[in-house]
């Protein structure tokens, strides 16, 4: 049999249970299949595991059991793609907010989407921030050209529900005995460096108009999507602010080098 | 006058994981040198920093479990990339990676899967041990896998393989102890012999490590070896490490730890006693020779 079709059947195997193509060329112990079970365990059991620990607040509001299964059925349908698993699970609160027994936790995706943010920014290297005396020396009728780079511990999330205030329950180790929580959009800047972060609420206009430039939009389109969600947008003080809490660590155009 | 030359063994590491990793770089224990699995530090800039910070310390082995070298539809070229360029920041004295494979057609199975040894298997992973030792710019160490199973196809057994390996590609072999007695008990051979048949002039670094025994469900009465990385060496994994000592000579030493991790302390004591063995092994056949 060809490796490559060996390999496919060993695949199948440890990812969709299909031992039987197996059979034949299996030998070792008693039964070797029951051999060949080790590594469909170790498969399911340290992705599992990997993916339980990259959401502790998902597993303390919705429980174990419902998070272990939701992942052990998750790692069949998605693999992970890189031997990186601390890449692996981008999707898993998707998943998770699909499953039947979460319809009546409409808020758990957002919390998951919000932990893997913070667990992504806590890994990041801060920068030296960009002055404003650097930003100053940009010629005022080209800045609306210029690109900024942002910290790369920055995320943003847009969540319909106040899930940063359920994240913060179960990092302050602390359970009320009932907590009602409402529907409400909240705008999360999530910044993080060498094994720490934090979650700042921002207002919608200026949320858009950092997560743009996140995104690598200019100066000026970024100020004209924040002017879109509100027209009383300030994106000259805003770019300020942006500034003077050290988000920004580059400013360029297309036609100049970054200065820092 | 008789000078007296003083033995000087080749040090014992330990393989370091992310959780001790702060307290490594902050207190700088009493050990030789370090072995790290690229794959936890790729992803990870505040790792990776402390890592580099660690290099300048001490010597640092990388061992890859991602590089995939059995697999079908190649070498992981992206993966590749990205362990040269953590390979160039903190110029490691030793590369290596396992005689297994891990991917296939862009999934990757976290697991070292095993491969039927025969020619077609054979060529595949020569032409992957040289496409990867170009693509490091050094050599490479294959490991000798743990084995649960065998393959009804193969053709050759798994030393013989692996010296093959070595005459095609020029590379150099890391001898798992622990995985030389867990495979001999799991699929019935001697692990001296395997010791043996080993071509000791490619070995370039030893492992230890911690394996569990389950009861063989399929075999009432038998034991299965698991590769659990997850406790103490077993006794009969020291004696055939003495025994490998006897023949390889003295060679870099790592004790791997990676579940259910202990203080760094149960790392460095076992580290110790992996100098002890080599010491007692080595010495005397040291004094002989050099009269």
């Amino acid at each position: 049999m060809p490796l490559a079709d060996f390999q496919a059947q060993v695949r199948g195997a440890i990812v969709d249970g299909k031992v039987a193509p197996l059979t034949a060329v299996l030998t070792g112990g008693a039964e070797p299949l029951k051999r060949f079970a080790i590594h469909q365990r170790h498969y399911e059991a340290s992705l599992v595991r990997a993916l339980v620990e990259k959401f502790p607040a998902v597993v303390w509001l919705a429980g174990s059991p419902f998070v272990t299964a939701a992942a052990a059925a998750f790692i069949r349908l998605s693999p992970p793609s890189a031997p990186c698993i601390a890449e692996y699970g981008e999707g898993f609160p998707a998943y998770l907010a699909g499953r039947a027994e979460a319809q009546h936790l409409p808020w758990l995706r957002w919390v998951g989407e919000l932990e893997w943010q913070l667990g992504h920014a806590a890994l990041a290297l801060e920068q030296a921030p960009l002055s404003i005396e650097a930003l100053a020396k940009v010629a005022p009728e080209r800045l609306a050209d210029c690109a900024l780079t942002l910290q790369p511990g920055l995320h943003y999330l847009a969540a319909p529900w106040p899930v940063d205030a359920l994240v913060k329950l179960f990092l302050s180790d602390s359970a009320p005995e009932s907590y009602a929580l409402d529907p409400e959009h909240v705008f999360l800047e999530v910044r993080g460096a060498r094994g720490a972060f934090s979650m700042t609420r921002l207002d919608a206009a200026t949320f858009i108009f950092h997560r743009a430039l996140a995104q690598g939009l200019s100066v000026g389109g970024a100020a004209e999507n924040a002017l879109d969600a509100d027209p009383a947008f300030d994106a000259g003080q805003g770019l300020v602010q942006l500034i003077a809490a050290g988000l920004a660590t580059a400013i360029g155009g297309a036609d100049k080098d970054p200065q820092q | 006058m008789t000078a007296h030359h003083r033995f000087t063994p080749t040090p014992a590491g330990v393989g370091l994981r992310l959780p001790h990793l702060a307290e490594v770089v902050a207190t700088q224990p009493a050990v030789s040198w370090f072995e790290i699995h690229p794959e936890n530090f790729l992803a990870n800039p505040h790792a990776s920093e402390l890592l580099t910070e660690l290099a300048r310390c001490y010597p640092i082995s990388v061992h890859s479990v991602g590089v995939s070298i059995g697999s079908a539809g190649g070498v992981d070229r992206t993966h590749l990339k990205r362990v040269r360029e953590l390979i160039e920041r903190i110029d490691p004295f030793l590369v290596s990676g396992h005689l297994a494979w891990s991917t296939h057609e862009g999934e990757y199975l976290n697991d070292l899967l095993p491969l039927p040894y025969d020619q077609e298997t054979l060529r595949l992973v020569a032409a992957h041990v040289d496409e990867v030792q170009q693509g490091l710019g050094r050599p490479y160490l294959v490991e000798n896998p743990s084995s649960y199973i065998g393959m009804a196809t193969s053709t050759m057994n798994e030393v013989e393989f692996l010296s093959e390996l070595v005459c095609r590609t020029g590379c150099k072999l890391l001898c798992d102890v622990s995985n030389v007695y867990l495979s001999g008990h799991n699929l019935g051979y001697a692990p001296h012999v395997y010791i043996d048949a080993m071509p000791a002039e490619a070995i370039g670094e030893l492992h230890l490590g911690g394996f569990l025994a389950e009861d063989d469900e399929a075999d009432a009465g038998q034991q299965v070896l698991i590769d659990t990385h997850a406790q103490r060496i077993a006794e009969a994994a020291w004696d055939l490490y003495a025994y490998a000592l006897r023949r390889f000579g003295p060679k870099p030493t790592l004790i791997e730890w990676d579940n259910d991790l202990p203080a760094v302390a149960t790392l460095l004591s076992e580290a110790e006693r992996a100098d002890a063995v080599a010491a007692a092994i080595l010495e005397p056949e040291y004094q002989r020779a050099v009269g």
